[in-house]
């Protein structure tokens, strides 16, 4: 057996050297055969060629003796053909001979010989026509028969030049016979076994790749088909019937329909594609995992199509698809088991935060009995001058305080833990933040007389992070120091840097107290772990305070770190960027609350609803996503009808709405939104290609975008228009209750805050707690009247922007109230518009700050 | 010397409380769910409302709401009191209408500062 290993490289090579060889030896032998034959051709045409020519010459002597004893003319005919032919005869003599190799000499002399017969024939022939015995003395000189004698003699000497030459091509022939054979012979085994070879080793390889290929398909863990034009399954392998739960032969040649009509149902649109286009058909839905009900139980599929080329039993090539079908059953339920997993730890969350928040409810409001009795006491003794009894007392109080403690830190770190902590970034100056933290720690800083210098490197310096949070990093880390230092120094020092371009703050606090070492360092910021036991006995703490501190510092994205040389004292240094930036949420991180995007329109959502009106369906979904992200539900709509039907059961927190629209446009929607009751309230922004800006406003928009919309802007938008929208309030100072009453109602049904005040006085006061957005005078009322208070109001430069609307009984254009004019946004006619109208049109006072009022 | 309302459910907290804000010369009405406070508020006009958020009946946040939205009382500050000390709380009970927000547990001497602040800005 020639096998791959047998054929080295080197035998192969040996192979076909010798099968060269032996070739081109059989091709040298047969060549000479060849050549020897010819040789031996030549010489018989030569030996022929002499043999006519001496007939010839014998005919001649024939004929003239003939004719010289009977004188009779037909003895001359030989005679005369002979020399006819004697030229050609001699002709061809001359040519076989040069073939034949013969001497010329041996020629010459025969020819000479031959044309001196011819010549003895005529001198013969000429003397007997005159007679008979001239005739016969010329015969009898012998001559003719001397010159024939001559011819033949040459004859045969030439004969045996040609036998020698014969006999040796002869030998020459059969010498070259057996090794011609030989070579032969090898060549053609040779050749035989490297044909066998060849054809033994492509039909291994293909049984090689055949049976790799029967392998792959047995084994694979996916259902693999081909599909022929019909639908009917050609070929399949066994994952693939035992996916269906059908035996391998039910399926073959089968047509899908019949026996896995489900499959069928599901993949027939991509099936029909891959068949009739001969593509691979676009990712759709139809890919999504799929269930269908086996024998062996309900199974989650995936189901992949693709065109493939199918060769029938008589080799014709057909169109046909291919079909890979992945079993994802227990991969759904693992995911199902992780979903399961993920929302039961979800509660369990909640349940804890819960927990927490309500026992720290149920253990503060008995503390805060303990505490509040403590000092009750505490005060009545000192006024009894029950001096013994206070340092008991006081004792409970610490105590009930540290307790307090202890429950605040369990709770705000719960809560960091369970990421319930939110970081309010507000603007305060480092100014605030030391003043604060100074009168906070005043007490602290006598209990073991200690000194706290504040030191900073700019106190006008502003931060914009979690003020309350930063504060309570500061008194955690004092705390902690006042407590291991007496009569010792503590230092906090506020600088600030840039780092790879953010500017970050350093807060930094330092001691001469006892100190750490550095394994009591290591040990620092773990839960419920102080330096070590015997410091909880002597100095007290929960051990919390700075695994909370730590939190807080990485909360605020920064970072603490702590250093500390026992005896000598130690620095805690608190490093913050100054301006707080929320961290962008990663996946994992990314709760229900936090992936609005995920769920519904009816999800959770901390901003509330936006409602999208917009034809284009790619446009819709990109501003939901957008809006998702920026943390609001989202409702869509395609038609403006459509959005006014959504309005009409929802109340979204604002309406983002497109011009161009076919059937209603967008400019109808809007006036439709304004002109209900229901809804004119709620703001509208508007998008458009072109810029009709103005348009949009004087229509009432409350909001203007132009296409295609970006994210920051679509955010400002809306940040914009909800703050003016929720920020909305009015004071109306008005003496007439009834009136105010109504007008309140009417207010607050359109989502206005309202506040009133029976006279100017009361007015101002008003204004003074809280600022309005709108304020809605009348002008005669007892006390302070409406003049007086718009003065006042005009007085104070920080109230300039709040638009002041007069409204009275009084004759508008009389020229007491005209005075008004240059102070009042407007002077309204009381009982000249509906309240309705009144209060609708009020809103574009605070809807547009930006744009100059119409009216 | 002020008139306080005090409405507080938790019965040691309102004893003490009253006790020892009587000590310092004021004087205390009670209530002890939110209704109550309102018809105490309406009745008795107080200079200073003390509002618990936990209450029974009808809660702090609700009451606030109510006394600001009428006319008698809507002039009468309200110091919330509430039990947890959360960031939100103090904006949330500002919005529901109150002048000024205190965490239990009561830290007597700022309460009184609180109190004085309020009444001063309001009379």
């Amino acid at each position: 057996m020639i096998t791959k290993a047998v054929m080295s490289p080197v035998l192969r090579g040996i192979v076909y050297f010798l099968l060269t060889l032996s070739l081109l030896a059989l091709l040298t032998g047969l060549m000479q055969i060849v050549r020897a034959q010819i040789g031996l051709a030549a010489q018989n045409t030569f030996l022929q060629a002499a043999d006519r020519h001496q007939a010839a010459l014998a005919d001649v002597e024939t004929s003239y003796r003939g004719y010289v004893i009977t004188a009779s003319e037909s003895y001359l005919q030989p005679y005369r053909e002979a020399a006819d032919a004697i030229g050609s005869l001699t002709m061809t003599l001359e040519q076989s001979a040069a073939a034949a190799g013969i001497p010329d000499q041996a020629l010459t002399s025969i020819k000479d010989y031959a044309s001196a017969l011819f010549g003895f024939a005529e001198e013969v022939t000429t003397a007997r026509n005159t007679s008979f015995e001239l005739a016969k003395g010329i015969i009898n000189t012998n001559r003719g028969k001397q010159l024939m004698d001559g011819v033949r003699s040459n004859t045969a000497l030439m004969h045996n030049m040609a036998d020698a030459t014969i006999a040796r091509l002869t030998r020459q022939q059969y010498s070259l016979w057996l090794p011609v054979a030989l070579a032969g012979l090898v060549g053609t085994l040779m050749m035989t076994g490297l044909i066998l070879a060849m054809v033994r080793r492509s039909r291994d390889a293909s049984l090689r790749a055949r049976s790799l290929l029967t392998d792959v398909l047995d084994r694979a863990p996916v259902g693999l088909a081909l599909i022929d034009q019909n639908n009917a399954i050609q070929q399949q392998n066994p994952a693939f019937a035992r996916l269906m739960g059908r035996s391998a032969s039910a399926l073959v040649g089968a047509p899908m329909a019949a026996v896995v009509p489900e499959l069928h149902q599901i993949i027939s649109p991509r099936m029909t594609e891959a068949l009739a286009f001969r593509r691979i058909p676009a990712q759709g839905d139809e890919d999504k995992p799929f269930e269908i009900d086996t024998p062996e139980g309900t199974k989650y599929f995936k189901a992949e199509v693709f065109p493939v080329t199918l060769v029938d039993n008589e080799g014709r090539h057909t169109a046909g698809a291919g079909l890979v079908l992945s079993d994802l059953t227990r991969q759904r339920e693992g995911e199902l088991q992780l979903e399961q997993a993920r929302d039961e730890a979800q509660s369990a969350n909640r349940a804890k935060s819960a927990f927490i928040a309500n026992m720290s409810h149920e253990l503060r409001t008995p503390l805060t009995a303990v505490l509040g009795y403590c000092e009750l006491i505490e005060e009545e003794l000192r006024d009894k001058g029950e001096e013994a009894i206070l340092s008991d007392l006081n004792k409970i109080g610490v105590n009930a305080r540290h307790l307090l403690g202890l429950i605040n830190d369990v709770l705000d770190l719960s809560k960091v833990e369970a990421q319930k902590m939110d970081v309010h970034a507000v603007d305060f100056t480092v100014a605030t933040l030391l003043d604060e933290v100074e009168a906070a720690t005043g007490s602290l800083m006598m209990r073991n007389n200690n000194r706290l210098t504040l030191a900073a490197a700019d106190r006008n310096h502003v931060l914009s992070t979690d003020d309350l949070k930063v504060k309570q990093i500061l008194l955690n880390l004092i705390g902690n120091a006042a407590k291991f230092t007496r009569d010792g120094e503590i230092t906090l020092s506020v600088s600030h840097q840039q780092q790879e371009g953010k500017a970050l703050t350093r807060l930094e606090v330092s001691d001469n107290g006892i100190g750490m070492t550095a394994e009591q360092v290591d040990n620092l910021f773990k839960r419920f772990t102080q330096a070590d036991e015997t410091t909880t006995r002597k100095y007290g703490g929960t051990g919390l305070g700075l695994a909370l501190t730590s939190a807080l510092a990485i909360m605020l994205g920064g970072e603490i770190t702590v250093e500390s040389t026992p005896g000598v004292g130690s620095r805690f240094v608190v490093t913050i960027p100054s301006r707080y930036e929320k961290p962008v949420a990663t996946v994992a991180e990314a709760g229900p609350e936090n992936a609005p995007a995920t769920a519904g329109p009816l999800a959770r959502s901390t901003r509330g609803t936006v409602l999208v009106v917009d034809d284009e369906a790619s446009a819709r979904d990109l501003l939901q996503r957008h809006l998702s992200r920026e943390g609001f539900s989202v409702v869509t709509a395609a038609t403006g009808a459509e959005a006014l039907d959504k309005l009409k059961t929802g109340d979204p927190a604002a309406v983002l709405l497109d011009v161009m629209m076919p059937g209603m446009d967008g400019w109808h929607v809007l006036r439709a939104i304004r002109q209900n009751p229901a809804t004119r309230t709620i703001p509208v922004i508007m998008q458009t290609v072109l810029d009709e800006q103005h348009f949009a406003y004087t229509l009432g928009a409350s909001g203007y975008l132009q296409k295609p919309v970006k994210r920051p802007q679509l955010a400002e938008a809306l940040a914009s228009v909800l703050a003016s929208h929720d920020g909305k309030s009015v004071l109306i100072v008005d003496d007439d209750a009834a009136a105010n009453s109504r007008l309140k109602t009417m207010f607050e049904k359109q989502g206005w805050r309202v506040r009133l005040a029976r006279d100017g006085a009361e007015g101002l006061d008003a204004m003074v707690r809280s600022r309005p957005s709108l304020v809605l005078v009348d002008l005669i009322m007892p006390g302070m009247n409406g003049y007086e208070f718009v003065r006042q109001v005009r007085a104070h430069d920080e109230w300039s922007a709040i638009p002041l609307v007069v409204m009275t009984a009084e004759d508008v254009k009389s020229a007491k109230v005209r005075t008004l004019a240059p102070e009042a946004k407007a002077i309204v006619q009381k009982g000249a518009m509906s309240m309705a109208d009144l209060v609708a049109d009020l809103r574009r006072f605070v809807d547009q700050p930006p744009n100059p009022p119409s009216a | 010397m002020a008139k306080i309302l005090l409405v507080e459910d938790s019965e040691q907290i309102w004893d003490f409380l009253a006790r020892r804000l009587e000590r310092r010369g004021h004087s205390v009405i009670l209530a002890h769910d939110g209704e109550q406070g309102l018809e105490n508020a309406r009745a008795s006009l107080p200079d200073v409302i003390l509002l618990d958020m936990n209450l029974p009946v009808m809660d702090g946040w609700t009451a606030a709401r109510a006394l600001k939205g009428e006319g008698a009382t809507r002039q009468i500050p309200i110091i919330a009191l509430t039990a947890h000390a959360m960031a939100g709380d103090r904006d949330k009970a500002l919005q529901a209408g109150c002048d000024d927000y205190h965490p239990k547990p009561i830290d007597f001497a700022k309460l009184l500062a609180q109190i004085d602040v309020v009444t001063t800005r309001a009379g």
